[in-house]
């Protein structure tokens, strides 16, 4: 369902070293939970698309990779953009997909419908990548603590449900089985691996 | 905010007819994925599809292949065997990296920012900036116990790890302590029981909070497992039989440190033995610091 041409965004402009570059800042981002890391490669996404998203999905996408959207309709063109550049199928169910792109978290179901692995393998779990508004270090924000941090430290994020952070807290006491979430706003992006403490 | 900068400018320059660090971009793009899972499963063991490496297994297939899917062109690369950046395992991968990388490589611990090791982790304090790499044999801790993986992977999603500490109590009633010197195995925070590779015991409270990224690859096996930044990695032990770290009664015959993993060196056929740093790097720079210091004191 490729739509014309020239609605297509170009991906990486040197693949090779772009997808290298930008897995490192993902690598960054996963090794240190909540520290604000910049993608800075100039891309031109699809409109529904961060350019942090979109320098993750590019790095990372392939066809080992079902992905699932949470507005077909909004992210339509982004759909067709990782189909094109990474041959990524996209699943209807969520529980199949191995990467989530959520446009709208305050509207994401619960995060109960993703795969979460087993106590066996965890590893087969879903990664999501929530596109928010803005993500700031501010002290009135959730607190984060685990593995990779420090002292723990405060961030706010915008745009979630009210009830995300309490479905979130509820995932922790199931570790090893579990879902990452990589937050992106614009070419901004943190990551929320499954070991990190989140309170409120 | 943490900026991550680029310069792809040697990416094609000096690999020639292979592909950047050896490795095809599907595979790559596969063992980035499992390492991001290792990360945020802290001491799990992820399976990857090991790919057959121009050397053979056993000489660090495993580490390779993790070191190329991290590595960049601004990277700047150090490569150990047992402390050693002269010993053959070393030299071999360094220069297998220069070649299909272009990449700086160094021997200095505090000037490389992707460090790659058999066997030992540096003196110096690795920092933030840094990541290393582990060269690992068996991943398994628990395979002497039990060889079965459909077991061991039971054992270890039920975190039933109650056979390790047999087989080190096991030690105590035979020899009155801990005999376990190297892959001497880690609980990784609060909840994996990990292999840390053939390190010497010596080397495991480095792991602890380490401020770098720990990653480790055994090829063989087709296994990716992670130590994050600050995570907490426990050595094994009992209340009463507490982990120790080797200790030497000797300093290093060369630099004169009292503080690094010391190696006996057979020096005649007469019995004559000396004891030196392994780590040759942090051995050279106090001996660099110590002539520094000397030729200031003749020139006063």
């Amino acid at each position: 369902m490729l739509t014309d041409a020239q609605d297509l965004k170009p991906g990486f402009p040197d693949p090779v070293p772009d997808a290298q570059w930008a897995f490192r800042g993902i690598l960054h981002a996963m090794s240190y939970p909540g520290r604000i890391t910049q993608a800075g490669l100039a891309l031109t996404p699809p409109r529904s698309l961060d350019q942090a998203a979109a320098a993750i999905g590019l790095s990372l996408f392939d066809f080992d990779t079902p992905l699932w959207f949470d507005r077909p309709a909004v992210l339509a063109e982004a759909t067709n953009f990782f189909q094109f550049h990474c041959g990524s199928p996209s699943v209807a169910t969520p529980g199949e997909a191995r990467f989530a792109i959520v446009s709208d978290a305050a509207q994401l179901i619960t995060l109960e419908v993703f795969d979460r692995g087993t106590d066996e393998a965890p590893d087969r779990s879903a990664t999501l990548i929530i596109q928010v508004p803005e993500i700031t270090e501010q002290a009135e924000g959730v607190t984060l603590s685990g593995p990779g941090i420090k002292e723990p430290l405060s961030l706010c994020i915008d745009g979630l449900s009210t009830d995300f952070w309490r479905q979130r807290r509820a995932l922790q006491s199931l570790f090893p089985r579990g879902i990452d979430i990589v937050f992106t706003a614009g070419s901004r992006f943190i990551g929320l691996p499954r070991t990190t403490l989140v309170e409120t | 905010m943490d900026t991550i900068s680029q310069s792809p400018d040697n990416f094609h320059a000096a690999s020639g007819s292979y592909n950047f660090a050896y490795l095809d971009e599907q595979t790559k793009r596969m063992i980035r994925r499992a390492l991001l899972k290792a990360i945020t499963i802290p001491g799990y063991q992820v399976p990857f599809g090991g790919r057959e490496m121009p050397l053979s297994y056993g000489w660090g297939t495993g580490g390779i292949q993790v070191t190329a899917s991290v590595i960049g062109p601004e990277d700047i690369l150090k490569v150990i065997d047992q402390g050693a950046d002269d010993t053959t395992n070393a030299v071999s991968i360094r220069s297998f990296f220069a070649k299909t990388t272009g990449v700086e490589t160094t021997t200095e611990t505090a000037e490389a920012t992707l460090i790659q090791t058999r066997h030992r982790i540096p003196e110096t304090p690795l920092r933030e900036d840094q990541v290393i790499v582990y060269q690992v044999p068996i991943p398994e801790p628990l395979r002497w116990l039990e060889p079965r993986e459909t077991e061991t992977r039971k054992m270890h999603g039920l975190a039933e790890y109650g056979g390790m500490h047999v087989r080190l109590y096991e030690d105590i009633t035979r020899y009155g302590k801990i005999a376990t010197s190297y892959d001497y195995p880690v609980i990784v925070n609060g909840r994996y029981l990990m292999r840390p590779s053939p390190i010497p015991k010596f080397d495991n409270p480095k792991m602890d909070q380490n401020p770098a990224l720990q990653l480790f690859g055994a090829g063989r096996e087709k296994r990716i497992y992670a130590v994050p930044p600050y995570t907490s990695v426990k050595s094994l032990d009992f209340e009463d039989h507490p982990f120790e770290i080797q200790t030497w009664d000797q300093d290093c015959a060369i630099c004169g440190s009292t503080d690094s993993f010391l190696d006996e060196v057979i020096t005649d056929d007469a019995g004559g033995r000396m004891f030196v740093c392994s780590d040759t790097d942090y051995c050279g720079q106090r001996m660099a610091a110590h002539d520094a210091s000397d030729e200031t004191e003749t020139n006063q």
